[in-house]
């Protein structure tokens, strides 16, 4: 066997095991590279920041545990920005891990920021219908919660005594991988009521929300390089960016597979040296 | 006739505006569909270990291990919630130490799976091919730190990509596949499409 042959032939555990070396590498030697804050990054946090102390954010945390890796750091540093702000979050979840991940996430930041839960953040937790649960829930939310996740009435709670129905959400912020969300809560929630969305989504979503940025989704965080640029403009450096450098060397060499193994079969067709 | 009135009710409700009586009517109706889709979550609940216990009760070779795995999970997870409640930290705990790590260990596997997928079958052998593969490489380092580091042009021709190409394409595909939904949905509504009410025959 060539060299050619050699290269366009090589054994997947090799590939597997080089591949690891590039992922854990930089875990234990950083590269610490700069991070450029993209346009739809600096929009979403823009959206957050423009909104006046007090108001209502209603947040769909639809993370699953295959999803939490790529899109949970976005949603952790948004929901870090939104309660230092001042801002109230309202917590659902479209996906049955939903609650669960609400239950891990959320009571650490708010305790380190001093917030409340019933005051400051609620978790109403999972609800079913997809986009028909959203319109239903938007337009009466004791329909579809009549108690929180912790089994408290909804008139107990002091931040939604005054809200329950689309009315007192300034924004939507969802995390999810599902392709389909962001284009449920652009019908459901901005094209009828007007509510400006932003979202963390995993890369496959990305694809799906862009063409919506600016006009029907006001920001969106692309997976683990969004969360990265999100905890770059809060200055609170944090999972997302040191997760950055496993992306530059597994990227790099991805790529530089793919060119060598091109330009092998290029050469192959010619016959080669 | 039933898909006919309540389609066009539901069409009407969103798009004109209607007194509030006759909104909070369709807003029932959208609760009534969480609470059907609820309950088929449960339909299918009972479907899975019925077709998972028959597996196990016929021993159906190099499957019916599995399925007393998938029974078990489906048993134990609703029984700890309904015993002692989806706050405990037992529960919790069950949770992130077996569900959690499965789930984002299988996920983890993937990505060794799409990078020896991507060695093997992304091989530019005509112009298109090509255009793609460097497309993707573009993007990749767009995302990659290291991409702007190599060369500062990468973030930008990767983002041009993304704005113009890719966005463009995604809405001509988005607004086909709109037109598309609509000529189905009012198929549906007519009667001439019958899937949803008769498994499938039109």
């Amino acid at each position: 066997m060539n060299l050619l042959e050699k290269i366009l032939n090589i054994p997947t555990p090799v590939i597997s095991l080089v591949l690891i070396l590039t992922i854990s590498v930089p875990m234990f030697y950083p590269l610490g590279l700069p991070i450029t804050i993209s346009p739809m990054v600096k929009a979403t946090y823009d959206s957050i920041e423009q909104l006046p102390e007090g108001s209502v954010v209603l947040m769909d945390y639809g993370l699953t545990p295959a999803s939490v890796a790529e899109t949970g750091c976005g949603g952790r540093a948004m929901i870090h920005h939104m309660l230092s702000k001042g801002l109230k979050i309202i917590f659902i979840g479209g996906g049955v891990d939903s609650p669960m991940f609400v239950e891990k996430d959320v009571p650490p930041i708010a305790e380190s920021l001093n917030k409340e839960y019933g005051t400051d953040w609620v978790h109403l937790g999972y609800y079913a219908g997809a986009e028909t649960g959203r319109a239903a829930l938007l337009a009466d939310l004791s329909k579809i919660f009549p108690k929180d996740h912790r089994g408290n009435s909804l008139q107990d709670l002091e931040l939604l005594k005054d809200i329950n129905n689309y009315e007192g959400v300034s924004l939507i912020a969802v995390v999810t991988t599902g392709s389909d969300v962001l284009p449920m809560w652009i019908r459901q929630a901005n094209t009828p009521y007007g509510i400006d969305i932003i979202g963390s989504v995993d890369g496959a979503s990305f694809s799906i929300a862009v063409p919506y940025f600016p006009t029907q989704i006001s920001g969106i965080l692309n997976a683990l390089r969004g969360g990265a640029e999100y905890e770059a403009l809060m200055k609170r450096p944090g999972e997302a960016i040191s997760g950055m450098d496993s992306i530059s060397l597994s990227f790099l060499y991805v790529i530089l597979l793919l060119v060598v193994t091109n330009v092998a079969l290029f050469l192959k067709k010619d016959g080669g040296p | 006739m039933i898909t006919f009135i309540i389609g066009f009710f539901t069409i009407l409700v969103y798009f004109i505006g209607l007194p509030s009586s006759v909104n909070q009517a369709s807003n029932t109706l959208n609760s009534w569909a969480t609470t059907i889709v609820a309950l088929s979550i449960g339909f299918g609940t009972i479907v899975l270990v019925r077709t998972h216990a028959m597996r196990v009760i016929k021993r159906r070779e190099g499957e019916w291990v599995y399925s007393i795995v998938i029974i078990i999970g489906v048993i134990i997870f609703p029984l700890m919630y309904l015993t002692i409640g989806p706050n405990s930290s037992l529960y919790k705990t069950f949770y992130q130490t077996v569900n959690a790590t499965i789930g984002a260990s299988i996920y983890g596997l993937v990505l060794f799976t799409l990078v020896g997928a991507m060695y093997r079958t992304f091989r530019a052998r005509r112009l298109n091919g090509l255009l793609l593969l460097i497309a993707s490489c573009i993007v990749m380092l767009q995302i990659a730190p290291i991409g702007e580091a190599i060369w500062s042009g990468f973030p930008i021709l990767g983002q041009w990509i993304i704005d113009y190409p890719m966005v463009g394409a995604y809405r001509g595909i988005m607004i086909a596949s709109a037109f598309g939904a609509l000529a189905i949905c009012f198929r549906t509504l007519l009667g001439y499409e019958g899937g949803h009410v008769s498994g499938g025959e039109g």
